[in-house]
């Protein structure tokens, strides 16, 4: 058998070796990739997806109907619904019967990949020159792919631009109504105070600040935290030290509380906050009631087109204010990552695991790479000034017909959002050109993902969900007065997280990150 | 009909229709609002402008789901699985309760003690999928009936309304020359119409609501019965994610609610009282 195999392979390197001797026409330099009569033979991979809701998986995709006829890989799709992915994949993996290609977290390829679950990529590298440079190009995302073995059994999908640049939240206000004011961007806290007080003085009807959540990336205590603390979230890097930190350890914290008492006592901010869905949030700034708040920038333009069709006024208008922060503290934001959580992951016990593995490394190389993340020249994408970007046919939001009609940009099917999300930036109008411009200077490049042991996933597991609940909880208390703020409640509040682990786990992302990136 | 009347029983009446009138308006409201929601204009929707009355009248969220063929793929689906499952189940679960109702099956108790441990532990999600899985049942219809063929609770409820026929009955057919088999079909089944109904009811209500079975053991689209698809519209994109798709609509969603629930509640009046049944039969009547 063993021999079959290598028979074939040297076949198959032989047959691409004669075939880049022959120098074949129109797609130069693009390596290795086999026109090659055995490397071709027809063959047949599954691959788990879920259907997206802008549009369904097909299996007519013209981008898959190429990429066939270039490999000889037809992929056979198993679709599941986006709400039964999970639990789909992780039957799948504890049964160890996954489908060929799959997407998991790189956390689920470090823990399942030894166990014989996923294929080990290491093993092929030699063979798949595309795959090998990748992991050489991102050192990050090889070691969120290497498992406590030493192999390697994901592909990371990467998100983020290697620069840092590219980043997906905003300060949104209703320019329509603050330039009537005449009311100036606030740079710090109490400016921000001031301008949402004359705010609420001119539309007392409405609740100024209407944050879309309490926490996570656009949850009020990130944002306020970040502005008086230079923490993103509860646990993150502290840019300026590159150590993590605990955001309410820090000095500023308190006054975050005080800060976001204020506004809520004097009807600055909406008292609904805690529970805020995404509807309702939606509804508040169609309507109005609602003229400041932080949110995805991508949804600027939709949200303002909604609002008018749901008949808001015609001068109806959102735009951005800049990042601000308190005195002494750098106000930045996250890029997005460079690597995402998730990667893709081949069966161990896939039929020909030379062939996979020859596919994979023919999905990352730049031909593939364009395929599954730009689709087809001319067709969906344009090369202008030496770099790609979407047709503008395909609209504001080209990643809905993009998704629908070519299956290109698709989760668990790309492995790059990262130039998909450039190409399409490139091609923006001139407001969200000026918003991504306005913004660069800062946004700082995301911190890179750290690996954790079993050991201290383990931790994690068992004390951050209760430790997070508990903040969100007593923060909430504190914000809305159902427990004064002073330093003995203060103090038993940080006493009472220390006892949830805060310390432990705070530990525990600094050894991480100095193992990961050995520092 | 007159009846004497006192004040007591016109506060009574008042209150009792008041309080009616409340509950009728707190059931009725979530109905109406999906119904008017599914005809009104999206933007009217998200912008919640829309309370009671549609605005902005459109069909449009319905061309889009009656032009869908997956709707009709899933809709077929579960009428399929439905039919299928509650069919076999009876047989099943019949075939199973008669020799059980019969004191002189030998190894009797040990068979129910069997059966009763079963509604107590089972084997878990993941060797239940493996025993699927070498049965080479995934990703067919068999996956969906078989495991969950016979309820137990069923089973016992069958069993008690057996033993309560009369067994003269069977002694007059078996003298007649009948076998045990078709005294079952011939004589016990026909007089077990009531506890079948309700079996067979609950069992098809049960397969209609049901969506887990599928989800996990179901690899194919066109296999989908409608509440994975149900499911799949309206919880997905209720989450904040990056370039999600916001153009969605939400009267689709309403739409889609309104053409899953509308067979059911054209239905639903004419079989409720087996429901009621249901609940009495096992039942100890005084």
């Amino acid at each position: 058998m063993k021999k079959r195999i290598a028979t074939f392979v040297a076949a198959a390197m032989l047959g691409g070796l004669v075939a880049g001797c022959t120098g074949t026409k129109e797609k130069p330099a693009d390596e290795t990739k086999g026109t090659d009569a055995a490397s071709k033979k027809p063959i047949t991979f599954t691959w788990l997806v879920y259907d997206r809701s802008e549009g369904k998986v097909r299996q007519d995709w013209e981008i898959f109907k190429i990429i066939e006829e270039k490999t000889g890989v037809k992929i056979d799709f198993q679709v599941v619904s986006q709400e039964g992915l999970n639990e789909k994949r992780q039957i799948m993996i504890a049964t160890n019967s996954v489908t060929d290609f799959i997407q998991v977290t790189t956390q689920e390829g470090r823990e399942h990949g030894p166990e014989k679950v996923f294929l080990n990529l290491k093993d092929y590298l030699d063979k798949a020159p595309n795959l090998k440079k990748f992991y050489e190009q991102y050192p990050e995302a090889k070691a969120l792919a290497t498992g406590a073995d030493g192999g390697l059994y994901t592909v990371p999908v990467l998100e983020g631009d290697p620069e840092g640049k590219g980043f997906n939240y905003v300060w949104l206000v209703r320019k329509d109504i603050v330039s009537k004011l005449g009311l100036k961007d606030p740079t710090n806290p109490d400016e921000f105070y001031q301008y949402l007080k004359t705010l609420k003085q001119q539309y007392p009807n409405t609740y100024p600040f209407s944050p879309a959540a309490a926490i996570g990336d656009v949850g009020l205590y990130t944002v306020i935290g970040n502005m008086f603390t230079g923490i993103h979230g509860f646990f993150n890097l502290n840019p300026q030290t590159d150590q993590y930190a605990f955001a309410p350890y820090e000095k500023g914290y308190k006054d975050a509380i005080v800060f976001m008492n204020k506004l809520y006592s004097e009807k600055l901010l909406d008292p609904e906050y805690p529970f805020l869905t995404g509807a309702q949030w939606n509804e508040r700034i169609m309507k109005g009631n609602a003229l400041v708040s932080y949110y995805w920038k991508a949804e600027l333009p939709t949200l303002t087109e909604n609002a008018k069709k749901a008949g808001a006024p015609a001068e109806f208008e959102l735009d951005v204010i800049l990042p601000f922060a308190a005195p002494g503290i750098k106000p930045y934001q996250f890029s997005r990552a460079l690597v995402g959580s998730a990667g893709r992951a081949i069966s161990a016990k896939v039929k020909d695991k030379d062939r996979a593995v020859q596919f994979l490394d023919y999905l990352l190389s730049e031909e593939g790479t364009n395929y599954l993340s730009l689709g087809i020249e001319g067709k969906t994408y344009k090369i202008v000034d030496g770099e790609p970007v979407f047709l503008e046919e395909l609209g504001e939001t080209p990643y809905v017909p993009l998704r629908r009609d070519w299956g290109v940009w698709y989760d668990n099917i790309t492995l790059n959002n990262a130039i998909s999300r450039a190409a399409w930036e490139r091609g923006m109008n001139e407001k969200s050109k000026a918003i991504n411009k306005k913004y660069e200077p800062y946004i700082i490049p995301a911190p890179k993902a750290i690996v954790k042991t079993k050991e201290e996933l383990e931790l994690e597991k068992s004390k951050l969900n209760n430790l997070n609940k508990f903040l969100e909880q007593k923060i909430t208390e504190f914000v809305t007065g159902k427990t004064p703020i002073n330093d003995t409640t203060y103090s038993q509040f940080i006493e009472q997280a220390k006892k949830l682990g805060s310390d432990e786990l705070l530990n525990m992302y600094n050894t991480a990150y100095k193992r990961t990136y050995g520092k | 009909m007159k009846r004497k009347t006192g004040l007591g029983s016109m506060v009574f009446d008042t209150f009792n229709v008041l309080v009616m009138l409340v509950l009728i308006i707190v059931m009725l409201y979530p109905m109406v609002y999906v119904f008017s929601a599914s005809i009104s204009d999206d933007a009217m929707v998200s912008s919640g402008q829309v309370l009671l009355l549609p605005k902005g009248l459109t069909l449009h969220a319905y061309k889009t789901i009656l032009n869908n063929p997956d709707v009709w793929i899933s809709y077929w689906n579960t009428v399929r699985y439905t039919a299928v499952h509650t069919l076999f189940t009876l047989i099943v679960t019949a075939a199973m309760a008669y020799p059980l109702a019969k004191k002189w099956l030998p190894g009797r108790r040990t068979i129910l003690l069997m059966a009763a441990f079963t509604m107590l532990f089972s084997g878990g999600m993941i060797p239940t999928f493996l025993v699927v899985q070498k049965l080479g049942l995934l990703n067919t219809i068999w996956a969906i009936v078989l495991p969950s063929l016979v309820n137990t609770w069923h089973l016992f409820i069958m069993r008690t309304f057996f033993e309560a026929l009369p067994e003269e009955l069977e002694d007059a057919a078996t003298i007649d020359g009948c076998g045990p088999v078709q005294v079952l079909i011939r004589i016990v089944l026909p007089l077990s119409m009531p506890v079948m109904a309700t079996i067979g009811l609950y069992t098809a209500v049960g397969q209609w609501n049901s969506f887990f079975d599928a989800l996990i053991y179901l690899n194919d689209r066109s296999m989908y019965p409608l509440q994975i698809m149900l499911r799949n519209i309206l919880i997905a994109g209720s989450t904040i994610e990056a370039e999600s798709n916001a153009s969605e609509l939400q009267t689709l969603k309403y739409a889609l609610i309104v053409v899953a629930t509308l067979p059911i509640l054209c239905v639903y009046p004419f079989i409720q009282k087996y429901f009621v049944q249901g609940t009495m039969i096992g039942g100890i009547k005084g």
